[in-house]
């Protein structure tokens, strides 16, 4: 069974527009790792304005996004869109 | 150099050049904070695009935001959005290519129309069904396209559809005298609000016809049991069918009497049901050799009746066997038909030997002794002819017997006569015979006339005489009464003899019967009471009898009185015995 390593990204404390570009260039420079699905990047931000963009963004590069609350801040799971059939990295 | 207050002087064109080397500097300054203002801006046009806010004043130095380098970020980004896009139009194209593939290929006409009903896409098979050119349907309102029809028709699937937001099916839609199941689905947006409505239309006009058929088949298949059931229950004869193992499938009514189960033999075991040996054998015989048998049978159930059994295998569609058909009926009048002709048979040649031993005795002597005394001669003739006469009698019941089975009527010649004149030719002649009984006669001293065919109406106190003589003892008595009545003339004719059980009284009358007590010594061929009754209702009379065992019997019978306008004819025959 394949391992996803999941990569995370603390940006608590960053705000729109810093939040998205900080993502987007972590997951551009993931990318062919993330789109293998040998890895997921983990984002926690405490913007609430992150957790409109980002999955927006990421979503139109054709990317999966998962976001829970927790406690103060968000978790924004980014990993391969899953195949028809296929279950997600989560 | 230095200048006069004391400073360092700076000659005149060193000043001009500082001057210049500032004013570039300053100019410079004012094309980079353009330049960075012009970054600023495309990475805020980039940012917008990307759905963020702009970059705050303040947040980010221009090294800052060179190093972190935004644009370059962002165009990564679209790289990779491009790339999806890319997938994603490949996927489209292949969707599309899908969609059509399956629309042409489907086998229901599917129409798709938007919410003002216009219609959007339709199948070839649609095409096909409604008879309608795809460009004659695109972009008209699909009630004017397809239902020929100037706004949405009572029940429209597409109106249920946008009305209940919802998969909607109408079972059964008529469309020139096709039907239809029609099933619209709504197809939404972005926002989830319906833009289009494909609806399906598979055409079920064969299955309604298949249903209508099936159900008519079922329909009769119920007749022809109904039938059936109805025949099983009516047959007078019992029917049973065994499967192969012998084990009872069906029976009727007829047959669980006389098996004497009111329940069901359904499921039971042939040979648990049938007790009787012969017929259990013929059974047998027939699961052994597949050839039908019959056997007789009695049932504790029916103790005075014969049962026929008769046994037939069971056969399959294809020929095989599939059981055994017992079919079960009563024989006992047959049987006692068989037995009364057996008797008759050997009664009759007793009957025809004895005078035919007689006339064959008499008529050789007078072959043999040509020179008989004439007296002799004509005691032999005399008997000889008795005999014969003997003999044409028993043929001519026979012929009587025959002709009236075969349909005829009995030869009766009525005429008016008065009862004596009958009596007369008849009594006589017996007293004369029979010095062992005593006759008595007992008559209305009112002549009584009657309307009859005189030969015939002999023949009838001649038989009734006749059995009266032969089953009585002697010194026994016998009488003869006739009253009047209002149309008939009844005479009753009593003996002190045998008499007979009353279950005989029902079949005296038939042919061939005899008395299950009678003596066989006694001569009789069992046709004279048959004859006689065809001969009474011939004339249009009654004939009935009262016996009781060792004490004797009466016959009644009745004779149409002559016409009251007529007596003259009746006085014609007046001693004329």
């Amino acid at each position: 069974m394949n391992t996803t390593e999941t990569i995370e990204l603390d940006i608590r404390g960053q705000v729109c527009p810093s939040t998205l570009l900080t993502t987007l260039r972590e997951v551009t420079r993931l990318q062919e790792e993330i789109l293998s699905g040998s890895k997921q990047v983990l984002i926690r931000t405490d913007n609430r304005h992150a957790t409109v963009t980002v999955p927006q963004a990421l979503e139109n590069m054709g990317l999966e996004v998962h976001i829970t609350k927790e406690g103060g801040s968000y978790r924004i799971l980014v990993c391969a869109e899953a195949e028809e059939g296929v279950p997600s990295h989560e | 150099m230095s200048d006069e207050g004391g400073g360092v002087l700076i000659p005149g064109n060193q000043s001009d050049e500082i001057a210049r080397l500032k004013a570039e500097n300053l100019g410079l300054k004012q094309r980079e904070r353009e330049t960075f203002s012009y970054i600023r801006n495309k990475v805020d046009q980039l940012l917008e695009v990307m759905g963020t806010l702009p970059l705050k004043q303040g947040e980010l130095d221009d090294k800052s935001l060179l190093e972190t380098d935004p644009i370059g970020t962002v165009a990564d980004s679209f790289r990779l959005i491009l790339g999806h896009l890319h997938k994603t139009n490949d996927k489209l194209r292949l969707a599309n290519s899908e969609i059509g593939a399956i629309l042409d290929t489907a086998g229901a006409g599917i129409l798709v129309v938007d919410r003002e009903a216009r219609v959007t896409t339709l199948n070839d098979k649609a095409t096909e069904l409604f008879s309608i050119r795809r460009d004659a349907a695109v972009g008209r309102p699909c009630h004017q396209a397809i239902c020929c029809a100037g706004a949405p028709p009572k029940g429209c699937v597409l109106q249920m559809v946008l009305q209940d937001k919802n998969d909607e099916c109408r079972n059964e839609w008529v469309w020139n005298d096709r039907h239809f199941e029609v099933v619209g689905r709504p197809l939404r947006n972005g926002i989830g609000d319906i833009s289009h409505v494909v609806i399906v239309y598979a055409e079920i006009t064969e299955r309604i016809r298949y249903e209508e058929q099936l159900r008519q088949a079922l329909a009769n298949a119920r007749e022809a049991r109904d039938q059936v059931n109805g025949i099983l229950h009516s047959v007078a004869d019992g029917l049973l069918v065994t499967d192969l193992e012998q084990r009872i499938i069906l029976t009727n009514p007829q047959a669980r009497r006389l098996f004497g189960k009111a329940g069901k033999l359904e499921g039971r075991s042939l040979t648990e049901v049938i007790g009787d040996v012969g017929l259990r054998r013929a059974i047998q015989e027939t699961v052994t050799s597949g050839e039908p048998t019959r056997a007789d049978f009695t049932s504790p159930l029916f103790e005075n009746s014969i049962f026929e059994g008769r046994i037939s295998l069971l056969r399959g569609v294809e020929g095989d066997p599939a059981g055994l058909v017992l079919i079960m009926h009563d024989v006992t009048q047959e049987r006692a038909v068989e037995r009364m002709k057996t008797e008759f048979v050997a009664t009759a040649a007793h009957e025809f030997r004895t005078p035919l031993t007689t006339i064959l005795g008499f008529s050789e002597l007078m072959l043999d002794n040509g020179e008989l005394p004439e007296e002799d001669r004509r005691e032999f003739l005399q008997l000889i002819h008795e005999k014969a006469g003997a003999l044409s009698r028993i043929v001519n019941n026979l012929l009587d017997i025959s002709r009236i089975e075969s349909g005829e009527e009995l030869p009766i010649d009525p005429h008016d006569c008065s009862l004596q004149s009958i009596l007369d030719l008849v009594v006589p002649s017996y007293v004369k015979q029979n010095t062992i009984h005593d006759f008595v006669l007992s008559l209305p001293e009112e002549p009584i006339h009657v309307c009859v065919d005189l030969d015939s109406v002999v023949e009838v106190f001649e038989n009734i005489l006749s059995n009266a003589a032969k089953y009585s003892p002697d010194g026994g008595e016998i009488s003869i009464s006739c009253r009047q009545d209002k149309q008939f003339c009844s005479i009753s004719i009593s003996d002190q003899g045998l008499g007979m059980p009353q279950d005989d009284l029902e079949r005296v009358f038939d042919k061939f019967y005899r008395a299950n007590n009678a003596n066989t010594a006694i001569r009789g061929t069992g046709l004279g009471l048959t004859i006689v009754r065809y001969i009474v209702e011939a004339h249009g009379g009654r004939i009935w009898l009262d016996s009781r065992e060792e004490k004797g019997t009466t016959v009644y019978f009745t004779l149409p009185l002559a016409a009251a306008d007529h007596p003259e004819d009746g006085d014609r025959f007046v001693g004329d015995g």
